[in-house]
Parts: C-alpha cells; sequence; structure tokens
C-alpha cells in the first residue's frame, strides 16, 4: 500500500517555524529604539536647569547683599512660567548667613501649604511655621565654626554641616506634570 | 473528488502561508515607517540649550537678549528653529514661528554678572 506522505503539511510547518525565528531574531537585532517614557518626560531637565541656577542666583544675590531674595525671586519667576505649561514647581529653600558671631536661618516655603520646620543646631531645636510663598527666619546665638543644621520638613529629615562664615544653600525641590513626579534636592 | 479535496487543502495551505508571510512583513515594517514622536524634538531642543549652557554658549547671549545669535548656534538637521528670550516682565525679544506643529523647549537662566532672570525658548518646527 502506497504510503501517503504529508508534504505539503510539513513544508507549511517548518515555514512557520522558520518565519517565527527569523522574526525573533530580527526584531531582537534590528529594532529601532524603543520610545521609553522616560525619554519624553521634558520635567527630568528642567529640574536639573532650576537646581543649577539656584546656586547661581544666590551668589548673584549675595553680590546684591540679598543672597535669599533672589532665590525666592527666581522660585516665583520660574514656577509662573511653569505654570503656564502645566507644570507645578514646589520647593523648600533653606538659608543661613552670619550676623556677626551669630547665624541667621531663614526658611521659604513654596510647598503649596503651610510648613512647620524645625530647624535646630546642637540640640537647640525651634518649629518655625512658615506660610506657603513665604519666609521665617530665626537666629542661633555663636554656634560652633563648623555645625550641624538639623532641619525637619514633611516628614523629610536632615542634617546638613555648614560653615558658620559662609553662606549656605539648602533646597528641597519637586516638579510636577501631570502623573509624573521628579524630586530633586542640593546643598551648596 | 478526492482530488478536488486535496486540491482544496493544497489551496487552503497556501492561503495561510501567505497570510502568515504578510503579517510577518507588515509587522516588521510598521517598525520602520513610524514617525519620530513628538518628546524626541522637545527633548532634542533641552538637549542643546542645557549643553549650550556648560560649555559657557548662552548665558553671554542671553543676558544681551541676542535671540539670533543663539539661534545661529544651533544646527538641526531637517527641522527649522527660533528663539524667543523673555525677562522677567513677560517681555520677549525674537521669533514667534508662524508654523504647525512646534516643538517648544525652555530653559531658564538667574543671570551672569547680575541678577537678571530670563526664560529662553528654543521652538522646532
Amino acid at each position: 500500500m502506497k504510503r501517503k506522505r504529508m508534504k505539503g503539511q510539513f513544508f507549511l510547518i517548518i515555514a512557520f517555524m522558520l518565519i517565527i525565528l527569523f522574526y525573533i531574531g530580527i526584531s531582537v537585532y534590528l529594532s529601532p529604539p524603543g520610545i521609553s517614557e522616560t525619554l519624553s518626560n521634558d520635567i527630568d531637565f528642567i529640574i536639573n536647569n532650576i537646581e543649577n541656577e539656584y546656586p547661581v542666583a544666590f551668589n548673584l544675590g549675595i553680590n546684591e547683599s540679598d543672597g535669599p531674595g533672589r532665590v525666592i525671586n527666581f522660585t516665583i519667576f520660574a514656577r509662573n512660567l511653569l505654570k503656564e505649561r502645566n507644570i507645578e514647581l514646589y520647593s523648600m529653600i533653606f538659608f543661613t548667613e552670619s550676623t556677626g558671631s551669630n547665624v541667621n536661618v531663614t526658611v521659604a516655603n513654596f510647598l503649596e501649604e503651610p510648613e512647620y520646620v524645625s530647624v535646630g543646631i546642637s540640640g537647640d531645636d525651634r518649629i518655625l511655621y512658615v506660610q506657603n510663598g513665604s519666609v521665617n527666619s530665626t537666629i542661633f546665638t555663636d554656634p560652633a565654626d563648623i555645625f550641624t543644621l538639623d532641619i525637619i520638613f514633611n516628614s523629610i529629615q536632615k542634617n546638613l554641616l555648614l560653615g558658620k562664615y559662609k553662606s549656605n544653600l539648602y533646597f528641597y525641590t519637586e516638579l510636577k506634570k501631570g502623573y509624573d513626579i521628579i524630586v530633586g534636592e542640593r546643598k551648596t | 473528488m478526492a482530488n478536488g479535496r486535496k486540491g482544496f487543502w493544497r489551496m487552503f495551505e497556501s492561503i495561510v502561508a501567505v497570510s502568515i508571510l504578510m503579517v510577518f512583513v507588515l509587522s516588521l515594517s510598521i517598525q520602520y515607517v513610524r514617525e519620530p514622536a513628538e518628546p524626541i524634538m522637545k527633548i532634542r531642543g533641552y538637549e542643546i540649550l542645557e549643553n549650550m549652557d556648560k560649555n559657557d554658549k548662552l548665558r553671554g547671549y542671553v543676558m544681551a537678549g541676542d535671540s539670533d545669535g543663539i539661534n545661529s548656534a544651533i544646527v538641526i538637521g531637517g527641522y527649522n528653529h527660533s528663539i524667543e528670550i523673555c525677562d522677567y516682565s513677560g517681555t520677549c525679544n525674537g521669533t514667534y514661528p508662524d508654523a504647525e506643529n512646534i516643538w517648544l523647549s525652555v530653559y531658564y537662566v538667574a543671570g551672569e554678572n547680575t541678577y537678571d532672570p530670563r526664560e529662553v525658548k528654543l521652538y522646532i518646527w
């Protein structure tokens, strides 16, 4: 009896397997790079830009005897312009400046809500109530030349090693665009 | 009758084979004809401004209000571009493009020798 050989189906199956293998190989090797969500997110660049410009504003302000004022002004400038593009900028900014042998600590709040901020040097902890868009400050008497400023706000706690006779800046920033949020902080 | 049935199956097999090949070819080609996504050009704009600032080629122009100078220093193959520089009061100097589908990248400068914040807008189309 002549055995029927299923040539057609055999070739079809083999062709199908080869196509699958070829497709897998070529799609892995030759596929264009995928466009990730992070690539489409411009707030990475914007927050980097803002973080780099804060110290510039601070230093230029120091030359004009108003370091904190210039940083606050720049924050308001950037916030207003970013709002036009549906991007929200939130900041909490800390400044220290020496006044003789004492240190003046100033806090500027741009977190959209009033905040209770704890600032302390060598166990001398104080609570500052800072309205949104406003500043508050306190003076510490004759701290060490190198001191640690302990700050607590919003569940964020920082211990900053600072020089007494140097103007210092620490800021925490958040940039929000839609559901994307990016957070940054820097001490200078 | 048996031959007719065999012919039917052969035809069916060839139709299936061609369909599989078409799906394969189409799925490959779709990946390569896709237009560059909008976010890529926007990101490119940010990178350009950031790199110019890192190389000290941006700030001087910005503080001088020289939007043409910044625009001349930018090269983006296949696209047009223009620059606007806006100050704190919202007064802008430069060219807003008359085009559809414009990508905008912005960069903020606090000042150079004095505090004088500016916003740089790079339009790409």
